[in-house]
């Protein structure tokens, strides 16, 4: 295992008070001082790409930042163990593959090579966080003689394929503590489980504050007209987000009023069913002026970020959803939000608090010309998502959650007043 | 003299138990079963997950009957529950069952709910805290009031209501103790039950500001 590069370096807390309450440095400076000088190893399978580690990008130096030996190890593997690990990954997520014998035993190994190349850190850790299925194995090949080991799964379990599952819950079993994004996702096990969702950070370049001058550029550069409502939906071409039921839903509005819509998503160059999705969402839109299909790099932080501010109304018309960071996004730049009633877009978009969840195209059509007709209704909505991810989804929080979770690990924590009789 | 107020916070962790309801008769099961802590997580937990909403649905059983079971009666008879004034828990338990036996008579109690929709049955864990803050006099206090963490809030004003023997909140009982009876007199009256914590504090700003 090697130590990511953003392992050894520092955060600290004061460009986030820009964002967030002056009280939320005080309450991380309380928590941090409980863990002052303790040692906590998190452990993953990649230093660069995917949320796992955007997420231990931000956390780890924020950690060390407030006093805490904070490390970031990701694990070495070959390509035949990362085949392995993407099909564990599907499976778990409810898509049916098939794990050889084989292939179970070569994570194994894995999992044990890596072990010995740490064995010193982890064992000797106050903490240990391991991130998803890859790395799952370290804990019960070590003994399970591990303090203060947690796992942290950060997809979907809730309907995984049963085969596969079974074999990752002996590995899993041993933790003092599972950790999942959404009640929804979490399977029964022998250890507490708690919820520790997604945050978004404010200070990246996918959230910042962008001027004007950017936006506009971005939006120039993509030839998205300005001088009519815009409507985005940033996505992955994917069935589950819909996209051609939100070109449906535009066109129902543009019955009414005229409008943009820009649908864009990540290259689908190694997604075979990404793009079909994409031929026909650009079969769809031909001819159409209106509607602009984007096919964004991954690293397009900045342009999503532009074209979200730029968006009159955000549209995430999801039929199935995990947690829906990209709404938190959206909510962030204070637009109201047209969501599918799905997964943990239900927890951020509020019906006529911070957008309206809707269930087919016809409501998504309805509500797109109600955000219209009543702008200033609109703009409120959009206000009170930015108090809404401001209070719930920002990584101030994700932080203070951590300390939680490292004070369940040490048994340090009680349960609710009250959670017997009150006093009489 | 009167000891200074003194500040405290919590921060807490959801902790699913595994068990959802997806139909108001599994609903009625889980909930017959549950522990006390998951009854006091939906019952009482509520404003600490919706902060700045002002709430028509004040705790998660009504919040669903009112959403995923799309039934206005039921979701009305569970927002009535008070969960802050009745403070027995077991006798809060069979209210709630009453309550949802009651809506099997306008509701198929098999009525599936669409996906994603189910209830899943939570408790919480919590750490308590020393926030290092005083206030030793009634200016003092209101402006820490206004700037310490809305958890905070929530920890001396409503669980207080809960852990005080006479049911009182702290910052009542501070004013009482300091000689501001009157102000601590209207914090007292305060119904809390439907205000989200950001609301709370601004209320109780208020009531703070008025003259004796």
């Amino acid at each position: 295992m090697r130590q990511a590069i953003a392992a050894k370096t520092m955060l600290e807390l004061e460009p986030y008070l820009e964002h967030v309450p002056a009280w939320t440095a005080d309450e991380l400076r309380c928590l941090a001082a409980r863990f002052k000088g303790a040692t906590v190893v998190h452990v993953n399978s990649t230093a660069s790409g995917g949320g796992v580690a955007e997420i231990l990008a931000r956390l780890v130096p924020l950690q060390r930042g407030l006093g805490l030996d904070a490390h970031w190890l990701v694990l070495d593997g070959d390509a035949g163990f990362f085949r392995t690990t993407k099909k564990l990954h599907n499976a778990l997520q409810g898509h049916a593959e098939d794990v050889s014998a084989a292939e179970w035993d070569h994570y194994l190994e894995v999992n044990r090579a890596n072990l010995e190349s740490a064995r010193d850190l982890l064992l000797g850790a106050d903490f240990v966080m391991i991130h998803d299925p890859q790395p799952a194995a370290l804990l019960r090949l070590a003994g399970g003689r591990g303090r203060r080991w947690g796992w942290r799964c950060h997809i979907d379990l809730s309907h995984p394929q049963r085969a596969v599952w079974r074999r990752l819950q002996e590995v899993v079993e041993p933790y003092a503590a599972s950790v999942f994004s959404l009640a929804a996702f979490a399977r029964r096990l022998p250890h507490p489980q708690v919820i520790i969702p997604p945050a978004i950070d404010p200070l990246t370049d996918k959230n910042r504050p962008l001027g004007e001058a950017e936006v506009a550029a971005v939006c120039d550069r993509f030839g998205v007209r300005r001088d009519l409502p815009l409507f985005v939906q940033v996505s992955r071409f994917d069935r589950f987000k819909d996209p051609l039921g939100v070109i449906a839903a535009f066109r129902l509005l543009r019955r009414h009023r005229a409008a943009t819509l820009v649908l864009a998503g990540g290259s689908a160059s190694d997604d075979p069913e990404g793009q079909e999705v994409l031929a026909e969402v650009r079969r769809a839109a031909a001819g159409d002026k209106d509607v602009v299909i984007l096919e964004l790099p991954a690293d397009s932080n900045l342009e999503v970020n532009a074209l979200q501010r730029a968006a009159t109304v955000v549209i995430q018309k999801s039929v199935r959803e995990g947690f829906g960071l990209v709404v938190t996004e959206a909510l962030w730049k204070g637009r109201p939000v047209i969501g599918g009633a799905a997964g943990g877009i239900t927890l951020q978009v509020h019906d006529g608090f911070t957008g309206y969840l809707v269930r087919t195209i016809e409501g998504c059509a309805y509500r797109m010309r109600q955000c219209l007709r009543h702008p200033h209704q609109a703009a409120e909505m959009g206000l009170r998502g930015v108090e809404l991810v401001r209070g719930h989804y920002l990584v101030t929080r994700q932080l203070r959650d951590n300390f939680v979770l490292l004070a369940l690990l040490r048994g340090d924590v009680g349960v609710g007043a009250a959670a017997g009789d009150a006093p009489a | 003299m009167t000891a200074p107020f003194r500040f405290f916070d919590s921060a807490r962790l959801n902790c699913p138990t595994g068990v959802s309801a997806s139909t108001l008769r599994e609903f009625r099961d889980a909930v017959e079963s549950a522990d006390p802590g998951v009854l006091h997580h939906h019952l009482r937990e509520t404003p600490l997950r919706f902060a700045f909403t002002t709430f028509d649905y004040p705790n998660d059983f009504a919040l669903w009957a009112a959403e995923a079971l799309e039934s206005r009666a039921l979701a009305e008879r569970l927002a009535s529950l008070d969960a802050f004034h009745a403070r027995d828990l077991e006798a809060l338990r069979l209210r709630v069952l009453d309550i949802v036996e009651l809506g099997f008579g306008d509701e198929d109690p098999n009525r599936t709910v669409p996906r994603g929709q189910e209830f899943h049955f939570s408790s919480s864990v919590v750490v308590r805290f020393d926030l290092g803050i005083e206030a030793h006099t009634l200016e003092e206090l209101r402006a820490r009031l206004g700037e310490v963490p809305g958890t905070s809030i929530y920890s001396h004003v409503y669980e207080a209501r809960l852990l005080n023997p006479a049911g009182e909140d702290d910052v009542s009982r501070w004013l009482g103790l300091a000689g501001h009876e009157a102000q601590a007199a209207r914090l007292r009256d305060l119904d809390i039950y439907l205000l989200p914590l950001e609301g709370c504090r601004r209320v109780v700003l208020e009531l703070l500001e008025e003259q004796p």
